[in-house]
C-alpha cells in the first residue's frame, strides 16, 4: 500500500482539518483513521468504491455524525462535537446526497431558507415588522433572483420544490447551499443522476464557485469529473485513506488501480466517451 | 396487601393485553391504533349480551364475542386504516382517523347496549383464591393464568410460524416483505385482527372479576400506558409494563389517595418518556 | 363515482374564498342582528379556535404532533381562576401570568418533550394531556378536584364588562384576530421557512445552520400560550373552571378542528372549530344519533379530505383505495 505525500501546504485558519477519524457502526467500521483537509479556493475530491466509507466521512466532516476517535477542527471550532448548525454558522455547509428540497415550500423560498443565518432579529422583530427585519427580508429576496439566474433555474421560482425534476432538484440543493454564504461547501455527489448536459454545467458551476474563493470537496463516483476539476484527490477503500495527492499522481498510484480505478487511463476513457 | 399485589397483578395483565395489542399492530404496520380500547369493550359488552338477551350458553358466547372483536378490528382495518395507509397517509392522519373511528364505534355501541356497566358469570363459577388477609374471586388467577398462556403461545406463534415470520418480516420493513412476496396488507388485517381479538378477551377476562361496559376508554389508555411504559414495539413489554401501571394503581389506590392514582400512572409514564422513549425493554428505536 | 368525487373536489376549491368570506361575514354579522344563542355559539367557536391557531403552528407548521394543547388550557383556566378568586388580583393581571406560566411551562416541558419524533411524541404529550386531568381533579388544594373553583370575575376595561357576552364576543374575536395575524406574520418570514424545513428535513435544516431545537420549543411555546389566554377568557366569562373542560376528548377535538379546516392554511382553524363546535348543532334535530351522524362525517372528511376544507393541493382519493391489491390494476403491464 503506497500512500502518496501528504499535503505540504501550511493550514491556514479557514480549513477544514480532520485527523485520525475513526467511525464504526457495531462491528463494521466505516472509517478509520481518515485525514483529510478541506482548504478555501481549492477543489478537493474523494473517491472510492461502494461502501469505502465516503458518506459516513462526509457525514462527520460537517459534523452530522461524531466520530469514536480522531477530531475535526473548523479553525478554533470543534465541529465533532458542536454539531452541523453550528458549523454552518462558521460557514461550512454541505448538500445532500438524495436531492432534499423542502416541499410546500417554492423553489425561491427553499433559496430563502439558505439565507436563514442572515436574519439576526428574533421572532419578535418579525412581529413588530421592524426595519432591520424588512430590510434583511427585502435583501435576501433580491438576491434569490439573481442567484436562481446564476444557476439557471429563474424561470423556477415560484414552483413548488416538490415538483421539479431529479435534475433541477440538484441544481436546487447547490443554490440553496450557495445561499448560505459558505466558505467551505461539501458536495455529497452532485453528479449522481445528471445527463451529460447536466454535468458539463455542473463543472462549470463548481469551477466559478471555487474561483470566487470558496473551498469545495466533491464526493463522487464520477472519475473524469473529478480529475478534470480537482486540485487535490482522496482516495478511500474499505474505510481507510490508501491514497492523497493530485490528480495525476492518483491516477498513475498502483494501489489506487488495484483497488479501483483498473488499469486503463482515465483521459483515455474519458476522451473516448 | 397480597391482595393489593394480587388484584394489582391481575388487572396488569389485562392492560397487558390491550398493550400487546398496541405493540403488535405498531411493530407490524407502524401505525398505532388509538381505538384499542374499543375491543376491549365490545369483547365484554357483546358477551353480555349473547348470554343475557340472546340466552346463548356462556362459553359459546365467550368465543363469540372474542370473536365478534376480531371481526370489528378487520372492518377498522378494511374502512379506515387500509385506504390511509395506501395512500401513503402522514401518521398524524391515521392516528386521528383512529381516534375518531374509536370514538365513532363507542357511541354505536352505547346506542346499542346503553352505558349501564355490567358484569358477566365467573369463568369457574364459586372459585376463590384464597390470600393471607381474605379472598378474592379466582377469575384474577384466571386472568393471569390466560395471559400468560397468550403470551407464550404468540410468542411461539411469531417465532415459528410462517405466519408469524411473515409478520416480523413486515415489522421490519415493509417494502422488502412485499419484495418477498407476502403481502403487506394481508398481514396488516391479520394484527389487527390479532390485537382486536386480544382486546376482546381482555373485556371478558376482567368483566367477571370487576365490569365490562361501552366506554372502556380507561382499559384503552393504561393499555398504551402499558406498552410505552415497556417497549412499544415489543411482546413482553406491555407485559411488565401493564404489571406496572396495575401495581400502582393498586396500591395508590390502597393505600394512598384514590384521585392519586391516575395521576401517578401518568407521572411516572411522563417521565420515562422523558428518560427513556422507547421504554424499558424496548431498543432505541429508529424512524419506522 | 370518481368524477363525483373529482367534480365535489373542485367545486370545493372554488368555494374555499368563499368559505372563509362567509365565515367573516358570520362573524361580523352576529353580533349585530344575531340572536343570543348565534352570539354564544359564535363565542365558542372563537375561543376554541384560537388554542386551534396555536396547533396550527406547532403541529400543521412545525410538524410536531402536539395534543399537550389542553394542558396549557388548563394553566390558563386554573391560573385565573386562582389568581382572582384565591389572591383577588386582577382579571387580567391573571390572564397575563397565566400566559406567562404557560410559556415558562412550554420551555420547560419542550426541552425534553420534543427531542421525541413522530408517534412517540404524540404519546408523550397525550400522556401530558391525560396527566393534566388527573392532577386537576387529584390536587383539590389547588385545583377544587372535581368541584373546580367558581365565583371567578369577569374581564373589565373601565365600565365595559366581558362578563356581557357581545362584549366578550368581541373580545374574543379580537384575540382570533391577533393569533391569525401572528401566525401569519411568522409564517411568511424566515421564521416559517425554518418550521418547515425542521417539519420536512431537520438535517437539511441543521446543514444550513437552523437550530432544530429552538425553532420547536419556539413554535410549543406560542401554540401554549394561544391555548392560554383561551383557556383564561373561557374561564373568565363562564366564572368556573373544572376538570372536565380539559379532558381528552377536548383535546382530540383541536385535532379534529385543525384537520377539517386544514392545518397547513392560515384561516383553517376558524372554519374548522366552526364547524365542530357548529356542527352537532345542525343535527340536533334527531338528538339520538347527532353524534353519530356528526363523528362520521368527520370520519368521512379525514379519510377523503387529507388537507381539510381549506387546504389544496392533494390528489384525489380514488375509490380504488379500498379495492383488495390482489385485483389486477389496469395501469400495470401484465
Amino acid at each position: 500500500m503506497s500512500v502518496a505525500a501528504v499535503e505540504t501546504a501550511r493550514e491556514t485558519e479557514a480549513d477544514l482539518v480532520a485527523s485520525g477519524v475513526r467511525k464504526a457502526f457495531g462491528g463494521v467500521v466505516a472509517v478509520d483513521n481518515a485525514s483529510i483537509t478541506v482548504s478555501e479556493s481549492r477543489i478537493s475530491g474523494l473517491i472510492g468504491p461502494n461502501g469505502a466509507g465516503k458518506s459516513t466521512l462526509l457525514s462527520i466532516l460537517s459534523g452530522f455524525l461524531r466520530p469514536d476517535a480522531g477530531t475535526v477542527r473548523l479553525g478554533e471550532l470543534d465541529v465533532a462535537r458542536r454539531g452541523p448548525a453550528t458549523a454552518a454558522r462558521h460557514g461550512l455547509i454541505r448538500t445532500f446526497q438524495a436531492a432534499a428540497p423542502v416541499r410546500s415550500l417554492s423553489v425561491g423560498d427553499n433559496v430563502l431558507l439558505g439565507m436563514h443565518l442572515r436574519f439576526t432579529g428574533g421572532p419578535l422583530a418579525v412581529l413588530l415588522r421592524t426595519p432591520t427585519m424588512r430590510a434583511q427580508e427585502r435583501q435576501a429576496r433580491g438576491e434569490v433572483a439573481a442567484l436562481l439566474e446564476d444557476i439557471g433555474l429563474s424561470d423556477l421560482q415560484d414552483v413548488d420544490a416538490g415538483r421539479l425534476t431529479f435534475g433541477q432538484l440538484r441544481f436546487l440543493e447547490i443554490a440553496r447551499a450557495l445561499a448560505a454564504r459558505p466558505r467551505l461547501l461539501l458536495l455529497d455527489e452532485p453528479t449522481a443522476g445528471l445527463n451529460t448536459v447536466e454535468s458539463d454545467r455542473l463543472t462549470a458551476l463548481i469551477t466559478s464557485i471555487s474561483g470566487r474563493g470558496v473551498g469545495l470537496l466533491v464526493v463522487d463516483h464520477n472519475v473524469p469529473f473529478l480529475f478534470a476539476i480537482c486540485d487535490r484527490i482522496t482516495v478511500m477503500n474499505y474505510g481507510s485513506i490508501i491514497a492523497e495527492g493530485p490528480p495525476s499522481e492518483i491516477e498513475t498510484d498502483p494501489a489506487v488501480r488495484e483497488a479501483y480505478l483498473g488499469t486503463e487511463r482515465i483521459v483515455e476513457v474519458a476522451q473516448a466517451e | 396487601m397480597t391482595i393489593v399485589i394480587a388484584i394489582g397483578i391481575a388487572t396488569g395483565c389485562v392492560y397487558a393485553l390491550v398493550g400487546i395489542g398496541f405493540s403488535l399492530i405498531y411493530r407490524t404496520t407502524g401505525i398505532v391504533n388509538f381505538a384499542q380500547g374499543v375491543f376491549v369493550a365490545l369483547g365484554g359488552m357483546s358477551a353480555y349480551w349473547l348470554t343475557s338477551v340472546k340466552d346463548w350458553p356462556y362459553a359459546l358466547a365467550l368465543v363469540a364475542a372474542v370473536g365478534l372483536s376480531a371481526l370489528a378490528g378487520l372492518a377498522l382495518w378494511l374502512l379506515v386504516v387500509l385506504p390511509l395507509w395506501r395512500r401513503g397517509a402522514e401518521q398524524v392522519s391515521v392516528l386521528m382517523a383512529t381516534l375518531v373511528a374509536g370514538a365513532l364505534a363507542t357511541a354505536l355501541l352505547q346506542k346499542w347496549l346503553g352505558s349501564q356497566p355490567r358484569t358477566l358469570p365467573e369463568w369457574i363459577a364459586g372459585l376463590r383464591l384464597k390470600l393471607p388477609g381474605g379472598s378474592i374471586t379466582g377469575q384474577y388467577a384466571l386472568v393471569v393464568i390466560a395471559t400468560v398462556v397468550l403470551v407464550v403461545v404468540l410468542a411461539a406463534f411469531l417465532r415459528w410460524s410462517t405466519l408469524g415470520r411473515s409478520m416480523r418480516a413486515c415489522a421490519a420493513s415493509r417494502e422488502t416483505a412485499a419484495l418477498l412476496g407476502i403481502s403487506p396488507e394481508r398481514i396488516g388485517a391479520l394484527a389487527m385482527m390479532l390485537s382486536a381479538a386480544l382486546g376482546g378477551l381482555a373485556g371478558i377476562l376482567i368483566a367477571p372479576a370487576q365490569y365490562t361496559a361501552t366506554d372502556a376508554t380507561v382499559y384503552g389508555i393504561f393499555g398504551f400506558v402499558a406498552a410505552v411504559l415497556g417497549g412499544f414495539g415489543t411482546l413482553i413489554g406491555p407485559v411488565i409494563g401493564g404489571i406496572v401501571v396495575g401495581l400502582v394503581q393498586a396500591f395508590v389506590g390502597r393505600y394512598g389517595n384514590v384521585e392519586y392514582e391516575t395521576l401517578t400512572v401518568f407521572a411516572l409514564l411522563l417521565i420515562l418518556m422523558t428518560f427513556r422513549p422507547q421504554g424499558i425493554l424496548g431498543s432505541q428505536w429508529s424512524d419506522h | 363515482m370518481r368524477r363525483l368525487a373529482t367534480t365535489a373536489h373542485a367545486l370545493l376549491a372554488l368555494y374555499r374564498p368563499l368559505i372563509v368570506a362567509a365565515t367573516i361575514v358570520a362573524v361580523v354579522v352576529i353580533p349585530i342582528g344575531g340572536s343570543r344563542l348565534w352570539i354564544y355559539n359564535m363565542l365558542n367557536v372563537a375561543i376554541f379556535a384560537l388554542p386551534v391557531i396555536g396547533l396550527a403552528v406547532i403541529t400543521g407548521r412545525a410538524g410536531q404532533v402536539s395534543f399537550a394543547q389542553t394542558t396549557f388550557m388548563a394553566i390558563g383556566g386554573y391560573g385565573i381562576a386562582i389568581f382572582t378568586t384565591r389572591l383577588g388580583w386582577n382579571a387580567w393581571l391573571g390572564l397575563f401570568l397565566s400566559a406567562l406560566i404557560a410559556a415558562a411551562a412550554a420551555v420547560v416541558i419542550g426541552l425534553p418533550m420534543l427531542r421525541l419524533r413522530g408517534h412517540y411524541l404524540a404519546m408523550g404529550t397525550f400522556a401530558l394531556a391525560l396527566g393534566t386531568t388527573s392532577f386537576a381533579l387529584a390536587a383539590t388544594f389547588l385545583t377544587g378536584g372535581s368541584i373546580g373553583i367558581s365565583g371567578v370575575p369577569a374581564l373589565e376595561i373601565g365600565s365595559v364588562s366581558f362578563f356581557d357576552q357581545r362584549n366578550a364576543y368581541f373580545l374574543c374575536w379580537a384575540f382570533v384576530a391577533l393569533g391569525l395575524v401572528v401566525h401569519a406574520l411568522l409564517y411568511r418570514s424566515y421564521v416559517g421557512r425554518a418550521w418547515r424545513a425542521v417539519a420536512l428535513r431537520e438535517d437539511v435544516a441543521a446543514s444550513l445552520g437552523v437550530n432544530n431545537q429552538w425553532f420547536k420549543v419556539l413554535a410549543f411555546t406560542i401554540a401554549a400560550v394561544m391555548a392560554s389566554v383561551a383557556g383564561s377568557l373561557y374561564v373568565s366569562i363562564t366564572s368556573y373552571v373544572s376538570p372536565d373542560l380539559y379532558d381528552a376528548g377536548v383535546g382530540v377535538n383541536l385535532f379534529v378542528m385543525l384537520f377539517i379546516g386544514g392545518r397547513a392554511t392560515l384561516f383553517g382553524p376558524v372554519v374548522g372549530a366552526a364547524i365542530v363546535t357548529l356542527g352537532p348543532q345542525v343535527f340536533s334535530g334527531i338528538a339520538e344519533w347527532q353524534n353519530i351522524i356528526f363523528l362520521t362525517i368527520l370520519l368521512v372528511v379525514i379519510l377523503f379530505l387529507p388537507n381539510g376544507l381549506l387546504g389544496g393541493g392533494a390528489p384525489v382519493p380514488r375509490l380504488r383505495q379500498w379495492l383488495p391489491t390482489a385485483l389486477p390494476r389496469k395501469d400495470v403491464a401484465a
